[in-house]
């Protein structure tokens, strides 16, 4: 071993024990990503309550007795909560209550199928999948995508964007600014936005869809089903089979109108377009 | 926080600042404000913070003004136009958006205690905030101030203070448009009161006024 070989292991030494300190410093603290799993038995159709004021919830459904919760919680964030097979109540709320942050995390949560779901979210993404029975979903601002759902599905938001997809049952939203798409459901719709457009495609659905600036935008009707359209000044356009066009009565009292205002066949579902400013538009339904 | 100099009035296009508002909290508070400048203090202070929150507080059980909505005054006025509507909400947007531009941290006792007071403020003053010309108020009825639901619940935390404003800033740009909808139903409706198709638009703007009331009193439930 000679003097050089001495030195330059020294000096590797040297550097490792300097830059260590530095780089574990540098790494993330228990304090900013604190890693959480938690478990709670829970009966088949358990009513659930989950809080997460920000980040990003994923709720997904299994075939078990119980309810688990993993993934990660901010700084500001920690989890509470707590109840019996039937009820429970799970939420991430601040540390501080001097820290105006809100608290965020990262969750993914196991329900059964089965389960109703009461969600409520500040500001995050809120993806909810599988589940067969109510979901009652409440966010200010962020996203909110739904697929796969049966039974009673509510969602309200202030100006998130909504996408639902494959929903089956009663679908109700009531939004504000945040885009509405819905797909591929086989539902009766309540629908209800300020600004934000809804666009409904690919589904068999009837009820009541109404925007006050929005654009509405609906490529068909449940058979035998009634749709009814309104706006104060969104455009609502109709993109419908040209030979089979279901019953469609159109108005506006201040936009545009194709004539004739009336026309189709009833028995393939009726579509009720009214307007007080914006322009009703019909158009060919280009096959998929 | 305030917003000098100009806030528009939907209905005349004139502009008051919060000087101007000020001077005339007594005037309002005692019921001799005109209607239109009435309008416009109501219209500055659900937008200023500061200035809601010196609105808000005497308010409370001395509600004439509050409790006989503008309706006369709106039901003749012109319908804005679409300009004046478009200027409205970019000005009420741009002021909105102005607090969720980044991660709001109050590491003080006394900045997120302002915040609570304002928050609870401007929460109070939207969900309180009677709809203009209220459809019963078409029909010459007996003026009352809607069945909106005003919060109860507690602000008791900086981070849920936050999220208070963020839903009241939020919604607050959808009042606006459902305002400016609903001025123009009115003044329609002044003349033909009896139009079923009017009133149903009407009521679908009510409904919605409603829906956005209980969000943002929800918040912190």
């Amino acid at each position: 071993m000679t003097i050089d070989h001495l030195s330059a292991s020294h000096l590797r030494r040297a550097v490792a024990l300097v830059t260590m300190p530095i780089l574990l410093a540098a790494g993330p603290s228990p304090a900013s990503a604190q890693h959480v799993t938690r478990g709670h038995r829970a009966a088949a159709d358990a009513a659930i309550r989950l809080y997460m004021p920000a980040g990003v919830l994923r709720v997904e459904v299994w075939d078990r007795d119980s309810i688990a919760l993993r993934g990660t919680l901010g700084a500001n964030a920690s989890l509470f909560g707590g109840g019996t097979r039937e009820a429970l109540k799970l939420g991430v709320e601040a540390r501080s209550a001097t820290d105006g942050t809100l608290p965020t995390a990262d969750l993914v949560v196991s329900l059964p199928r089965r389960a109703r779901l009461w969600v409520k979210m500040i500001d995050g993404t809120l993806e909810v999948s599988g589940l067969r029975n109510e979901l009652e979903a409440y966010t200010v601002r962020g996203r909110v995508t739904v697929y796969d759902l049966a039974g009673v599905v509510s969602i309200e938001s202030i100006d998130a964007p909504i996408d639902a997809r494959l929903v089956r049952g009663d679908l109700r939203v009531r939004g504000g600014r945040g885009a509405v798409v819905l797909e591929q459901l086989s539902a009766t719709l309540s629908i209800s936005t300020v600004s934000g457009a809804v666009t409904l495609r690919r589904s068999s659905a009837d009820g009541r869809i109404e925007t006050i600036g929005g654009a509405i935008t609906v490529d068909g009707v449940r058979k035998d089903g009634r749709l009814e359209l309104q706006s104060h000044s969104g455009t609502v356009r109709l993109a419908v089979d040209a030979r089979r066009p279901p019953r469609l009565q159109l108005s506006s009292r201040r936009g545009q109108v194709p004539s004739p205002a009336a026309r189709g066949d009833a028995r393939l579902g009726e579509i009720v377009a009214r307007s007080f400013r914006g322009d009703v538009l019909l158009v060919p339904l280009h096959a998929p | 926080m305030t917003h000098d100099p100009v806030d528009p009035s939907p209905l005349s296009g004139q502009s008051i600042t919060c000087v101007a508002a000020r001077a005339s909290l007594p005037a309002y508070r005692a019921g001799r404000l005109a209607a239109d400048a009435s309008w416009q203090l109501e219209w500055h202070a659900a937008h200023c913070p500061t200035c809601g929150a010196l609105l808000d507080r005497p308010l409370v059980g001395l509600s004439p003004v509050m409790a006989t909505p503008l309706i006369d005054q709106l039901a003749t006025a012109d319908r804005p136009s679409d300009t004046e509507r478009a200027a409205m909400r970019r000005q009420v947007q741009s002021r909105c958006e102005a607090p969720d531009t980044g991660p709001r941290r109050t590491t003080h006792g006394w900045r997120w205690g302002l915040g609570l007071s304002a928050a609870a403020a401007m929460l109070a003053l939207v969900a309180r905030r009677p709809a203009i010309g209220a459809s019963d108020q078409i029909d010459g009825g007996v003026a009352a101030v809607p069945a909106l639901i005003v919060p109860t619940a507690t602000v008791g935390s900086a981070s849920m203070a936050n999220a208070v404003q963020l839903a009241t800033a939020r919604a607050a740009i959808e009042f606006a448009e459902i305002d400016a909808a609903a001025i123009e139903l009115n003044a329609l409706l002044a003349g033909r009161p009896d139009d079923a198709e009017l009133r149903a638009f009407r009521a679908a703007l009510d409904a919605r006024r409603h829906d956005l009331s209980r969000q943002v009193a929800s918040v912190t439930q």
